[in-house]
């Protein structure tokens, strides 16, 4: 394949944590209730940082810059590395449904690199960011 | 445009041989072609309208833009113009290949 990117592991600010994530600075809150509120057609969009505990036993080791759209009410959450997102009614929610998807891509890539040794490099770098504790 | 989340659903696996997966948190979407690291997209389970947003976030995972992604839902990209998309032009590129 000659259509690849290489990653820039390492680049991403380690600035952040979980919390930061889920519970958005007051300027944040603002920012979004007052968004939603007048969501409709409009898509806004801004970041934060991704980091910390995901579900269950898994976490997030190197954080993951994520978009954040609002779209008619809904909040979607997306990232540039793995191409993932999540959506929901809040951003909590949106943040969930992308932990979920996240992890759902590393169980994926697991079973598919057996076969297919082309997603060797998704699963290494998966690893480096996504960790099961003990 | 907004899509149903069913009828990208249906024509990814009838149109373009995609494999589905629903026992998981999302349904999941696999294509394998030789020589290329796996295609997925991940479709909720409950939310039946994608938006704008959503469908470009599919596209994205696809690796096309959301225009060539709504014309394959539509009728005017085939199976073949896909294949060819995303074995010779894929936007965004693949990241991670060996």
């Amino acid at each position: 394949m000659d259509n690849c990117v290489r990653p820039v592991v390492g680049s991403v600010q380690s600035m952040s944590v979980a919390a930061l994530a889920r519970k958005p600075s007051a300027n944040e809150q603002g920012w979004l209730r007052s968004d939603a509120a007048r969501a409709s057609a409009q898509s806004q969009r801004r970041n934060l940082t991704f980091s910390g505990p995901l579900v269950g036993s898994w976490y997030l080791e190197i954080p993951l810059d994520l978009a954040v759209e609002i779209e008619d009410r809904l909040y979607v959450v997306s990232d540039d590395i793995f191409l993932m997102y999540g959506a929901g009614d809040t951003l909590e929610k949106a943040l969930d449904d992308y932990a979920l998807s996240l992890i759902e891509l590393v169980r994926l890539t697991e079973d598919s690199v057996r076969t297919n040794p082309h997603d060797a490099p998704l699963l290494a770098a998966l690893r480096r960011y996504v960790r099961q504790t003990a | 445009m907004p899509l149903d989340a069913r009828t990208i659903e249906r024509q990814l696996v009838s149109k373009f041989d995609f494999d589905l997966d629903v026992s998981g948190s999302h349904r999941v979407l696999t294509l394998r072609l030789p020589g290329m690291p796996l295609v997925r997209t991940f479709i909720s389970h409950d939310r039946r309208e994608y938006g704008n947003g959503l469908v470009s976030k599919v596209a994205k995972q696809l690796h096309v833009r959301k225009r060539f992604f709504e014309q394959m839902i539509g009728c005017t990209r085939s199976r073949e113009d896909y294949y060819s998309k995303i074995q010779t032009d894929p936007d965004p590129p693949f990241r991670f290949c060996s």
